[in-house]
This record gives structure tokens, sequence and C-alpha cells, in this order.
């Protein structure tokens, strides 16, 4: 009884999986544009397809060249030169302006990509609390993780913010050939080290960048960005999976990625060795 | 002396004959004696008997010589003389009988003994007194004392008979005479045919049904029935007891509801979670009652095992649809629990350890009218709960934004300084106060918790001395707690009455967090927050009365009132200052049901007409429900069922289509404009052929589902500045139509079923696409084996599951940007919502238990043959090293492969 049982469920199962199929996905072809305006530049711009998705075949990014790109705003239009490799410029003479709306538009596909957005405000009364720390070298390379005792303060950043817009910290090591303040076995991976690293966009008036996350000696640009929501959401859209499907909001019609506009303000800080 | 003398005449002659026959289950017979109080301290057994004939009267017949083998100590305490010896000989190789003359018989336990048939065990043979008269009392474990609810009673020869309610309370009307038969029914027991005879107390009659897996069966049994499951008695409704479930194959822990999972109707498909996916019905949208509170909180470990305690439970109905009008809320199905209310007979402890979890039960007497239970499970990070809960963390990595604010990506890279705790927890609690035969009060309390922590804190690798400090904070804590207290009493042989006040909390908070220490100039410090924080607080106060009366033996009516007063806030922040979603909803829903149940020739045809009525003062408007269930018993063996019904959910989750980027799914209530109330027809027709140990079910259902609500930020216009709610609840129509097939082996050594399903679930909303699209939960087609196999002492179970693939929402692309901070970031475009199918999945489960006389010894292995059954895809960008090109990787993550688990069931008693 049992064994028959048992066959008849492997039979039916087998019968059952043979009509079902996986589903076929729709192809895309997408633009996708990457520019920051920042006051005072040129307008620059990398436009590049979105990387079509399909069972079959494995596809790689490609830039789209010969487009006739225009940006219009404060009352002038300035056509944007292609670079090759999907990169776009416009005159370098142009200056772009604070408050100014700019709108961007060109035609892909027989459809008209768009966006507009405005430069917002250098940062006012931007400051740090201190301008250099000292931090002690620490040596790795007989393996193991020091605990503690460098010692040093987290360095506050503050800012005057009174529309809640968003505002986050870029901190970027500028010395030529910097000292990492870790020194790690000759077989470990230095390129683990960064230059750089930032915070998360906010819309407070205050952050603070932790001693710790300094990785070499050296002077330092402390960056305060003043971007625009749509730039902020970039942050905070994520996610790889079918289970959660990522697309943050844009601002650009019949098209993806980011045309935002920027502004900015920097400080030096000094990392010192001890 | 001479007594005993005379004794060992009776057993001599009772040596002489050997027979293969039925021995009376034990509570058929007594002795009638109460033993007060007697305390004897390794004792002769002989001695033992010697006294107790003495002081008390009992007669005992033994054979001396094998009685001063034994030396026992034992303390009788108000307890009568056979349960008294059943207890004290436990250990010894001795076994008692109690015969017809109320002769107490202590014999070897090898020996095969026949006895004359109770009075109640056998037609009697004489004369009637009464006709067409009613009987009352109550249905009990023989070995504990707990009532039994939803016991079915019938007069032999009857088709259909009457259910014990919730306190195991029973009255069966017009029964012909005083010298028919009542068949007493229940899942996990040996069916009893009970005679009646003209000296039957007619109310207040207590009867005792033995429990049919009771290891130590010295005698076979035969002709008896038990049952593992109940299907077929209503419409769309199954009942298990967790003891049969105990013996199913299982990842770690028994679990009620991935118990329900292998029947047929309710999907299996998705293994990571226990939830109910009822006839294509999300979790949310069933009613899940403990002890009479509702339960908003059902998970444990990321869903993987559901919050209750198998242990602690005495019994569950879940009712896939076409439900009656005392339920209500809930659009989709119901899960009924009942508590266990304790052994009424002795102190009783039960051990469990997995490699999952331990779990502990304490039972017994507080008084004589006053028992309690207590059981409590922890998590332990064994073997099996690490595998589980790495799968479900890196799912987590997986989906989650990247929050980590000041070198997320470095801390990233120096993973050591990650500390990971994670646990769950539960603790039931009931006490039972039985004041008179007629009441019974009962407090039970639940509280249940997971915590999880995948927090990594920066300061520990790179020297915490550096003042304040970086830390990433991923804590997620979500847990349940509910109390109700109950007083039911039995007025007349014809009116009960049920009143609850209840309370139930849940919550849910995950914190994901960068937080910076900041010393401000004037020496004051500041903590900033980054990243998100999600916080779900449900509370739920009610109030329930419900009133049966049996107008007649063709006539049952049930009516009740219940007032809730519910407030749920939701908080979803970011970077401390940006309340991205924030609620605080309040609601009062006060509903009144009106339910009569009524049997036409000769119990033929059975009709449920019945009408809830529900005001809602958010929406300031009365919501009927009218429902109508029926069957008809075409022959003795042929049952048509049908059940249609209008159903309302006013607290609602939502589904969110980033599942993962946040709490597991938020409760809101519902509301007149962007969140509306959900409501939902169901039909259902169905089947039943019912021959000798077999049951054929079959039962087509169609439920149409209105104001259905999905959550997303994808079609948000703008950017920033908050979100207006009308932005991201999108609201539309589902429509889920399906058959389910059983083939049940209900008796035997040898039992289990096939259960077969196949269904489409399809939603309509038109910001997601312009036609019909699959629901999250659509699985066309649905197969189950399941097989059980007793042999001695062994049983052994083995289950098969196959679906057809689940719908997904894949990619059509994927790009990157480039960053201010000069970091690369990836992003995807979703493809049609649920256009897509993973591949079909199957899986092979096998159990064996090994039971002894205090416990048992289990060995399970989920997915037997190391199916990879693909659980969700994963999307990458990937640059190549050597071209430097840019291209997606499509990765498939898999659900558990072969994972074996053990358990220990050790038992006092």
């Amino acid at each position: 009884m049992k064994i028959y049982h048992f066959i008849l469920a492997i039979l039916l199962g087998g019968i059952l999986s043979s009509c079902s199929n996986e589903g076929s996905v729709e192809v895309t072809d997408n633009a996708v544009i990457e520019a920051y305006l920042v006051a005072g530049q040129y307008i620059t711009m990398h436009v590049k397809k979105e990387i079509p998705y399909s069972d079959q075949s494995i596809s790689s990014e490609e830039p789209i060249e010969g487009l006739k790109i225009t940006v219009t705003g404060d009352g002038k239009t300035y056509t944007l030169e292609s670079l090759g490799n999907g990169d776009y410029r416009s005159d370098t003479t142009v200056k772009l302006k604070v408050g100014v709306s700019y709108s961007m538009s060109f035609v892909y596909n027989g459809k008209t990509v768009s966006a507009t957005t405005i430069i917002p405000s250098k940062p006012e009364n931007y400051a740090l609390d201190q301008s250099s720390i000292y931090l002690s070298q620490i040596d790795l390379s007989s393996g193991g993780r020091p605990m503690g005792g460098m010692g040093g303060t987290n360095i506050q950043v503050t800012w005057d913010n009174t529309t809640s817009d968003y505002y986050f910290v870029v901190v970027d090591n500028i010395e030529a050939n910097p000292t990492p303040i870790y020194i790690l076995a000759d077989d470990a991976d230095s390129t683990m080290f960064t230059r750089r690293f930032r915070s998360q966009p906010v819309q407070g008036t205050s952050t603070s960048v932790n001693p710790n996350e300094f990785q070499y000696f050296g002077m330092h640009n402390v960056i305060l960005m003043h971007v625009n929501p749509d730039y902020a959401a970039l942050y905070r859209s994520s996610g790889s999976t079918s289970q959660n499907i990522s697309t943050p909001p844009t601002s650009i019609t019949n098209g993806l990625g980011v045309f935002t506009g920027v502004n900015a303000d920097t400080t030096k800080f000094e990392v010192k060795q001890r | 002396m001479r007594k005993i003398l005379l004794l060992f005449a009776l057993i001599c002659i009772q040596w002489s004959f050997q027979a293969w026959g039925q021995q009376t289950p034990l509570p058929v017979n007594t002795t009638g004696i109460t033993i007060a109080d007697e305390f004897y301290n390794n004792a002769l057994l002989s001695e033992i008997c010697q006294d107790l004939i003495k002081k008390t009267g009992v007669k005992i017949d033994a054979d001396p010589t094998l009685l001063s083998k034994y030396r026992i100590s034992y303390w009788f305490q108000k307890i009568k003389a056979e349960i008294g010896f059943t207890n004290a000989l436990k250990n010894t190789e001795l076994k008692i009988y109690v015969d017809e003359n109320s002769v107490l018989h202590i014999v070897p336990k090898s020996q095969k003994v026949t006895v004359a048939k109770a009075i109640t065990e056998q037609q009697y043979k004489g004369k009637s007194e009464k006709t067409n008269f009613s009987i009352s009392g109550k249905i009990v474990d023989a070995l504990t004392g707990e009532s039994l609810a939803f016991t079915t009673i019938t007069v032999k020869g009857r088709k259909t008979g009457v259910q014990t309610n919730v306190d195991g309370l029973f009255t069966i009307q017009k029964v012909p005479s005083d010298t028919s038969a009542l068949v007493i029914s229940y899942i996990g027991y040996r069916t009893l045919t009970y005679y009646l005879n003209p000296q039957t107390p007619t109310s207040n009659l207590r009867i005792d049904l033995v429990p049919a897996n009771e290891e130590l069966d010295e005698v076979k049994v035969t002709g008896e029935k038990t049952e593992i499951m109940k299907v077929n008695e209503t419409v769309g409704m199954f009942m298990m007891t967790p003891k049969n479930i105990a013996k199913l194959p299982n990842v770690g822990e028994k679990d009620i509801f991935r118990g329900f999972q292998l029947m047929p109707g309710i999907s299996a498909a998705n293994q990571s979670s226990s939830g109910l996916y009822v006839r294509g019905g999300t979790p949310d949208q069933n009613l899940v009652l403990y002890d009479g509170f509702t339960v908003y909180y059902v998970d444990h470990l990321y869903g993987f095992f559901s919050a209750f305690n198998s242990n602690a439970i005495k019994d569950v109905r879940l009712f896939k649809g076409g439900f009656e009008a005392k339920y209500g809320g809930r659009v989709s199905s119901v899960v009924d629990i009942t508590s266990k209310d304790g052994n009424q007979k002795e102190f009783n402890a039960t051990a469990d350890v997995g490699l999952l979890s331990a779990n502990i039960l304490a039972e017994g007497p507080i008084t004589k009218k006053m028992t309690f239970v207590v059981a409590a499970r922890h998590s332990w990070a064994g073997p099996i709960y690490n595998k589980i809960f790495n799968t479900f963390k890196a799912q987590q990595a997986a989906n989650s934004s990247n929050n980590a604010g000041f070198a997320g990506g470095f801390a990233r890279r120096f993973q050591s300084g990650q500390t990971v705790s994670s646990y769950f927890y539960d603790l039931n609690g009931k006490v039972t106060y039985r004041p008179t035969q007629r009441d019974n009060i009962t407090l039970s309390f639940y509280n249940g918790e997971d915590f999880l922590d995948n927090s990594q804190n920066l300061s520990l690798p790179f020297g915490g001395g550096r003042g304040g400090g970086f830390a990433n904070t991923d804590v997620s804590n979500w847990g349940n707690t509910g109390s109700s207290l109950k007083w039911s009493r039995q007025w007349t042989e014809r009116f009960y009455t049920n009143t609850l006040f209840s309370f139930s909390n849940y919550y849910s908070n995950r914190d994901n967090t960068n937080q910076n220490t900041i010393t401000l100039t004037d020496g004051t410090t500041q903590n900033v927050k980054f990243g998100s924080l999600e916080n779900n607080d449900l509370k739920d106060i009610s109030f329930k009365s419900d009133f049966e009366y049996r107008l007649s033996s063709h006539q049952l009516i049930e009516m009740g009132v219940q007032a809730s007063h519910l407030q749920i806030d939701y908080a979803y922040s970011q970077n401390d200052t940006t309340v991205i979603l924030g609620k605080n909803d309040r609601g009062n829903l006060i509903s009144a049901y009106l339910q009569d149940q009524i049997k036409f020739g000769d119990s033929k045809l059975v009709l449920k007409p019945s009408l809830r009525t529900t005001y809602y003062d958010v929406t300031k408007k009365n919501y009927l429900e009218p429902r109508l269930s029926a069957t008809f018993s075409l022959t003795k063996k042929l049952m048509l069922k049908g059940a249609l019904g209008q159903y309302y959910q006013f607290a609602k989750q939502v589904e969110r289509e980033d599942i993962t980027n946040g709490s597991r799914s938020f409760w809101l209530l519902a509301n007149d404009s962007y969140l509306p109330v959900t409501s939902s027809k169901h039909y259902i027709i169905g089947a039943s052929y019912e021959i000798d140990d077999y049951v054929f079910d079959v039962e087509a259902y169609y439920k149409d589902i209105d104001n259905d609500t999905r959550y997303t930020l994808r079609f948000v216009p703008t950017v920033g500045r908050g979100l207006s709610a009308s932005e991201t609840f999108f609201t539309g129509t589902g429509k889920v139509r399906g058959i389910d097939f059983l083939i049940q082996k209900k008796f035997g050594d040898y039992t289990g079923w096939i259960g077969y399903t196949l269904a489409k679930s399809e939603k309509s909303i038109a910001q997601f696409s312009a036609t019909p699209f699959p629901s999250n939960y659509d699985v066309r087609n649905e197969f189950k084996s399941v097989n059980m196999y007793k042999m001695g002492h062994w049983d052994f179970s083995l289950t098969w599951i196959y679906a057809s693939g689940m719908p997904y929402t894949s990619i059509t692309g994927g790009y990157i940007i480039k960053l201010l901070d000069g970091t690369e970031k990836d992003y995807t475009s979703p493809s049609t919502t649920n256009a897509n199918r993973l591949p079909d999945s199957h899986r092979m489960d096998v159990a064996a238990t090994y039971n002894f006389k205090h416990g048992s010894i289990g060995l399970s292995i989920y997915n037997l043959y190391g199916r990879q059954n693909v659980w969700y895809k994963k999307f990458q960008t990937i640059t190549d090293s050597d071209t430097n090109e840019k291209y997606l990787s499509v990765t498939n993550v898999n659900y558990l492969g072969f994972t074996p688990n053990i358990t220990f069931t050790y038992k006092l008693k």
C-alpha cells in the first residue's frame, strides 16, 4: 500500500512539474544619466545604457554616443559637445549659477529624456570645531587587532540650515603619497584603505566625523555638500534581490540616473602623527 | 489474612484462562474508593495492600508472593484507588485493572487479561425507562482530567451529533432511549462507545477518553479507531492536536503552523516561512486566536517558526474559508488555538531539547478546583538555530540598504567587530478555576519575543579610546504579549455563556542606524543617529460575550457581542529627523452576531445561516456580513457541502514591495481614504465521501477580495520632503480560485494523506500593472503526501511536497551611478510585477521517533535529498577585472538544504 502511495506521489509530481515555465522578461533600453551641476562650473554629463537583463545572454554596460543634448537655464541654451565614451560637456566658459533652474533634454530611442534641477546655495556658517588631531600609527603587521588607546574626540561639523535641506560631508585625503595610519603585514591588501569617506545625508545642522574613520595621515579636505532630495534618495534606495527591487525615485523623465545640482564648501583638516 | 487467601484462590482461577480480548480502559470500572491520605515509604507492596484493605475497604486481588517482591514509595493523597495504584506501579513490571465487581487486580504486565465488560461497555440488557430525553456532561482526558473541546458525540446509528464546547461540555438532546449508546470520538483518542443504562446520570455525566498513542499499550485494542486529523465535519475546517504534529518531520521545532502547511489549500511553497497562506490569502488575513485573544504576531526567527509552543496547546482548529459569523475581522481564514488547562490529577513536567531550543512545561492541580500550566521555550545557539539565522542574515544583508555612514565600506571589510546575538523565547501560562461543575474561569497569558542583533561596533578593532565611537546598530526585536480572562457557565442544559476580556499587544522595532556621539563646544554631548528606525506598536483591548441556546435537538442558536479598542502606531524615520511615514491610528469596533444551526430530516440537511454586523468608528459605517454554510448527506457515506459569506477586515498588514527593507510587515488601521476596509466574498462548494478507513474530500472555492493594499516607494513623484500616503499606498482587487483534493487514510498502523491544490491567485492594482498580475503567493499546483507508520515503539513519517514556482518580480536591467563621494552604487529597474516564475520546488522530509515510557527520541531530516529550491534571485553588477566591463550577474539563493535534527523529550510521569 505504502509503496504504491509513494509511487503515485512521485508520478503525479512529475506530471505537474512538466507544466510550468519560468516566464520571460521584457527588454528595455533606457538611458542612464550622471550629471552633477555645480555652481561656478561648466556642465558635464555622462550618458550610458541601462544594462539589460535577460536569462539567456550577458550584457555589459555601454555608453551612449552622438546625442544632441541641450541644457537651458537663466534664459540661455547650452548645447553639449560629445567627448566620446558617453561623456558630454558644455563650453568650458559656462559658469552655472546658484538658485537657477536648469533643464536638460535630448531624444533617445524616439523618446524625449528630460530633467530639471536647481543648484542649491553654498553652505553657510560651515565650521569644524577643531582643525587637526594627533593620531598614533598602529602596527598591525604582526597580526591581531589592537584594542583602543588612540585618543581624540569626534570632529563636529556644523552649518546653518533653516529650510531642512539635505547636507552631507565627504572627507578626502589630499596628500600625494599619504602615510597610512595602520601598518599592515606585507602580504595584506592595502587597497582596503580609502582616502575618502562620507557621512549620510541629513536634514539637520550638524554631523560629526569620528577620528577612527581616518585611514591616512596628512591634510584632508572636509567638503560639506548641499544636495537636492533626489540625490539624498540615491543613498536610501538599495537592495538587489527579487524580494527587494530598488529603483530610486528620479527627477528624470523617460530615463534613469541623476541630474542634480550640488553646492559645497570646503575646509582643511590635518591628521598629525603623534 | 483470610481475605488475601480467598483472593489468592481467585487469582489461580484467573491464571487458568488466558484469552485474547479487550481490556477495559482503566476509567470505565472503578473501585469506588478514594484514598484520603496514606504515605508509604519503601514498603512491601503486600503490606501496602493489606493496610489499604483494612483502612479503606478496597478489594484487592493479587498473588501475595508476587506482591512481596516489590517495595514501593508512594503517597496516596485524595486519589481514587485504581489511579493511585496505576501511578504507584508505574516503574514496576506490574499493572492493575478493576473488574466489574470493583475488585482491583494486580498482575504482571505481561499477562493478558479478560474481564467482563463494564456496564457502560456493553448493551444494557434490561428494559428502558426513559425515552426522548437529553443528557449533558463533560468529556475529559482519562489520564490528566483535561477537558476535551470539540469532541464529537453521536447517538449510535445517527449520522450527525453534537460537539463539546471549549470547556468540554456537551448537551445531547432527543436521545431515543436510556439503553442507547453514545459514540464519542476525538482526534488522537480512542473512539469510545458508551452504553447508557437507566442509572446513567442525565446531567454532569463525565466520560473519560483514553489517548490513542500511549506507547505502553500492553493490550492491543481492536475496533477502536483514532484519527490523526479531522476534516469534513465543517466546511473548510481542519483540526489537529499537537500530539500528532510531533510525529511529523520538523526543522528543529514541532510547529503547528508547519503542520497545517501539509494540508491542501495551505501553501507550503514559501519554505522559509511558517506563515499560513490559506487559499491565496496572506498570513495577516488569517485571524489567530489564542485562548480567545487575537495574536497579531505569529513568527519566530524571521518567520521560520510560529510563535506557538505546541507543548502548551490542547487543540487547534483552522477554518480555510466560509467560516461562521462568530469569527470576524479577517477576510481569509481563522486559526483558533486552545491551550491546555493542566493536569487535574497530579503534577507533571515535560522537557524537550532539540538542536534549536529547549522547552519545559509544568502542569498540575493547585487545589481541587484549580489547575495550572506553565510552559517556557528559549532558543539556544545550536547548529540549526545558527544555520537558519545565518541564512536569513545573508538575505537581510543582500536586501537591506547600506546605511553605514562614515566608512561603512571599511567597516564591512573589518567584520570582526561585528557582535551578533539573537534569540527568541516564549512563555505560556494558564490557570483554570472551576468553582462549580457549571463554571469555568481561566486566566491565560502569553508572551514571546525575538531579538536579533546584527550590529557592528567599529571602536573594537580600531581603538575605542578615541572618544565617542562609531557604532552601526542593526537591532530588531518584535514580540507579542497577550492575556485573556474568561468565564464560561453552563446555566442550564440548554443555555451556555462565555465571557472574555482580553488584551493583546504586538510590537516590532527595527533600529538600523549608525550612532555618533558628538561633544559640543559647551561640553554637552549629543547623539546623532543615521539610518532608519522603524517602530510598529499595536494594542487591542477587547471584550466578548457569546451565548449559546439549544432551542431543540434540531436547532442551536448562538449569538454574541464584541467590542474592541485598537490603537496602532507606526513610525518609519530616517536619520533621526525625517519621519517618512508616521501614523497613530485609533479605532473602535463594535460587533454583534447571530447564528443558527438547523437540522432537517434526521440531520440529513444541516443549515447554518449567520449574520455579523460591525460598527467601525473610523469610517463611521456599519458593515453587514451575512454568511451561510450547509451540509447535505446524500447517503450515509457521501456528503455535499457548501458555504458562502461576506468578510471585512479593519486592521490590516500592508504588503510591502521592499519586503526586507525594514521590518517584515506593519499593521495599520483602515480608514476611509487611502487605506480602505478590505472586504472579501467566499464561495465554497464540495463533497466528502467516507468509506471504512478512508475519506475523500474535495472543495472548490472562489474568493473575491476588494480593497487590497500594497505599499511601495516606487511611484513617489516628488523626491524627499516626506511622503504623502496616497503616493505610497495603492489599492486594488484580488481574485482567488482553486480546488483542494484530499484522500486520507484515517485509521490503522499506516495513516496519512495526499493533498492536491490547483489554484490561481491574482491581483489588479492599476499602478503596478494594467492587467491583473499573479499575487506574491500564487502557486498553481501544490501536491503533498504525508505518510505515517506506527511500528511498536516507533513512529515513522515521510512527507513529500511539490509546488510549482512562485512568482517574482525580476529586473529589466541594472545601472551604476557614480556618487559625489566617488563611490559607485548599483540600482535595478523592476520588470512587470510578478511576471516571472521561480523554478518548481519539491522536498522530502523524514522522521523517526522512538517512544519510551518517559518520553521519546526523535530524529528528523529536512530536505532529505538536498533539493536546491530557489528562495529568491540576487542581482549584482560585476566589473570584469580584465576588460573593466560592467555586467549584471544573477544568482539564485536557495532555501535550506539537507538539515537533520534530533529532539529528546522527557516526561516526569
